[in-house]
């Protein structure tokens, strides 16, 4: 089977704290396997600057996206990393995006 | 002015009675830490920390390198031979920049170094100041962390951070970027802090039982165990450990490139080197056996050649402390998360007294057919000189208790191979990066690292000629590693696989050489060049006995191949021992 037939959409979800080039390191892990993402939301918590959490929608297979998941909690800011297949899980949790973005439109 | 902070002018140092500059604080953390050698090249926007530095002199020495490459590979060499953190400095800009290379090196080669790097001011940062590059940014990929500073009150909790990140877990690299306003800032005296955790990083995982139990099943259960040492046995401290766990289960022992000295090379268990260019027995037998313990190693690319044909007959364990390297390249069977000591004195507990003769008896076997094909006839060879009785010679000579440091090439292969390490830490090459140019500037680190040990350079005469420069560090600071070149004039391995697999096409890798005894002599280094069989024992003691820097050139056969070789995409098996029939 060709890889590009096994890859699927995985919902990466990690917290870590939030220092300057923390979400650098974790695109870095994802471009470096060529990983694509189809889309990203990063926040801080709320009441808790230094710490935040990001969101991820990607493209790959199930042996990738499990590595890229040790690699990410490899990096020393990173608290956990967490991999759900499909998009359910992404769209929960981008939930405050899509409030962000509906705002923007409402204040538009 | 404050009547209780009097001002002390020392040339352009300010200090307060109650406040000090955070070039000074940055100083005095690393005294904190233990720190007794910094190498480095100062510039712009790190002058306030060499003005500081002037004034230490007495509690840290600074070697003066010639180029900030030479700094970041010295600082690698350092950490290597004494277990301590290596330091490098330089300023920003192309200070930073040149650190990059040795920054790499230090990733995959699991070194502890920390990096600082001067930075424009903080008002400057982002608008293309002069020698302004986002050096956190460039670094990101090449270090297990790193952190800008754009106030002096960060400086002492970046300087614990990044020397508690760097030797903890798999040790790697860190750099601290400080900004040129922070380094002249002004700030309260306070006592340093050590780190000693952070909250989202477990650099030391939990022994897990019910995994050594596992592995431990597997071993008690196997017919032809091997074992695979890498350069994790030598961070944890587990050669002793792994040498009891060998003679207890009776399982041959190889060793990776970097794993070198871990499993002395004397040893009736010891099975050889692993690798593209690794010793025959050591690869055949890896698709012979029915089982595979990795320890402290990574299953690189260059161990296992093509990974579909690697060891698909055997079951795998594989120990390390880095989670991320569990089934990255090789599928493991049972997986073990722990240092490598802890992991070893746990197995022994767990494992049955064996022996397994007949196993053992086959990899003598298979070295006797390397012997009698290859080693033999380079200890032994007709004329040309060739590398491997260069390295046969030295290691006699040292009775293989230097601290031999190699670079990248096919002399860096022949020296892995048959230098006959004794002790653990006495290897100190480019592994997983392949960097040329690391020998020279490495040595001059392994040296100071380790005073009083015979410290040797053995450098083709490609990569001498990327750090050269590095002489100068040796000539003004009378440091006494000994330097052989071996001389083929050509880019050795490079032209090895143009003759093997682009039917001889010497495409850019015949080399005109300079004279190098004439350069070593214009640095001040005694040096000898010889091209005679008869004259190399003879010179080869005169620089192993040399009280001072000394260079010894030989020139070896021109078009020599190194064998064994796992051609590109083979599997490990299919290991040559000479060149296949056109």
């Amino acid at each position: 089977m060709n890889v590009e037939s096994m890859k699927q959409d995985f919902t990466l979800e990690i917290t870590a704290d939030n220092g300057v080039s923390v979400l650098n390191r974790i695109l870095n892990v994802l471009s470096r396997r060529r990983v694509r993402i189809k889309r990203v939301v990063a926040q801080e918590r709320e009441g808790e600057f230094h710490r935040g959490a990001a969101v991820l929608l990607l493209d790959t297979t199930s042996d990738v996206v499990e590595k890229l998941k040790h690699q990410v909690e490899k990096i020393v800011e990173v608290e956990e990393a967490m991999y759900t297949e499909e998009c359910g899980s992404f769209c929960e949790s981008s939930e405050w995006n899509n409030k962000q973005i509906d705002q923007t439109k409402q204040d538009a | 002015m404050d009547a209780l902070q009097i001002e002390i002018e020392a040339g352009e140092r300010t200090q307060t009675a109650n406040k000090i500059a955070g070039s000074e604080l940055l100083l005095r953390c690393l005294v904190e830490e233990g720190v007794t050698i910094l190498f480095g090249y100062p510039g712009g926007a790190i002058m306030p920390v060499y003005d500081a530095l002037y004034h230490y002199a007495d509690k840290l020495e600074h070697i003066l390198v010639r180029h900030e490459q030479g700094a970041v590979h010295a600082a690698q060499g350092y950490a290597r031979v004494s277990g301590k953190v290596g330091v490098a400095i330089s300023t920003s800009g192309p200070g930073a920049t040149n650190l990059v290379t040795g920054l790499a090196d230090a990733l995959i080669d699991s070194t502890r170094i920390v990096c600082i790097t001067g930075q424009v001011s903080a008002h400057l940062l982002g608008t293309d100041a002069f020698q302004e590059i986002d050096v956190i940014n460039t670094t990101t990929p090449v270090t297990k962390w790193n952190i800008q500073v754009v106030e002096a009150k960060d400086i002492a909790s970046a300087v614990a951070r990044a020397f508690y990140i760097a030797k903890t877990g798999r040790p790697g690299p860190v750099l601290i970027d400080i900004t040129k306003d922070a380094q002249n800032e002004l700030i309260e005296e306070s006592s340093y802090q050590k780190c000693h955790g952070i909250r989202t990083y477990k650099p030391k995982p939990v022994l897990n039982m019910l995994q050594v139990e596992d592995a431990a099943a597997l071993i008690n259960q196997a017919r032809k165990p091997y074992l695979l040492a890498g350069q994790g046995i030598l961070l944890s401290g587990a050669s002793k450990e792994l040498v009891a766990f060998s003679e207890t289960t009776g399982i041959p022992v190889a060793c990776t490139l970097l794993g070198l000295g871990s499993f002395p090379t004397d040893h009736p268990n010891y099975a050889g080197m692993l690798g593209m260019h690794g010793n025959y027995a050591a690869n055949v037998n890896t698709n012979e056996c029915d089982l595979l313990i990795g320890v402290g190693m990574r299953f690189d690319d260059r161990v296992t050649g093509n990974v579909d044909r690697y060891a698909r007959q055997a079951k795998v364990i594989h120990i390390d402390i880095d989670k991320a390297e569990f089934n990255k390249a090789v599928k493991a069977n049972v997986v073990v998360h722990a240092d490598a000591k802890e992991a070893l004195q746990a197995l022994l507990c767990k494992c049955e007294r064996r022996t397994h003769e007949e196993w053992v008896k086959s990899f003598r076997d298979l070295h006797a057919i390397e012997y009698e094909k290859v080693i033999g006839k380079e200890f032994h060879a007709s004329g040309q000189i060739t590398m491997g009785e260069v390295i046969n010679k030295l290691s006699v000579i040292t009775g293989g208790k230097a601290v031999l440091v190699t670079d990248v090439g096919q002399h860096q292969m022949v020296a892995s191979r048959y230098y006959e390490f004794k002790d653990p830490g006495t290897q100190v090459t480019s592994g997983g990066a392949g960097t040329m140019g690391f020998a020279l500037p490495a040595a001059i680190g392994a040296k100071l690292g380790q005073p009083d040990k015979q410290v040797v350079a053995v450098i083709g005469d490609g990569g001498f000629q990327m750090t050269l420069q590095e002489l100068g560090t040796i000539m003004q600071y009378e440091i006494p590693v000994k330097i052989i070149i071996l001389n083929n004039n050509f880019l050795g391995m490079v032209r090895q696989w143009q003759e093997l697999f682009h039917e001889k096409r010497y495409s850019f890798t015949e080399m005109t050489n300079p004279d190098f005894v004439k350069i070593a002599e214009a640095y001040k280094i005694p040096a000898q060049r010889v091209t005679e069989r008869e004259d190399v024992p003879g010179a080869l003691k005169i620089l192993v006995e040399s009280r001072t820097p000394s260079l010894l050139e030989i020139v070896v056969g021109k078009e020599h191949n190194v064998f064994p070789m796992v051609p590109a995409g083979a599997g490990v098996a299919d290991v040559l021992l000479e060149a296949p029939a056109v």
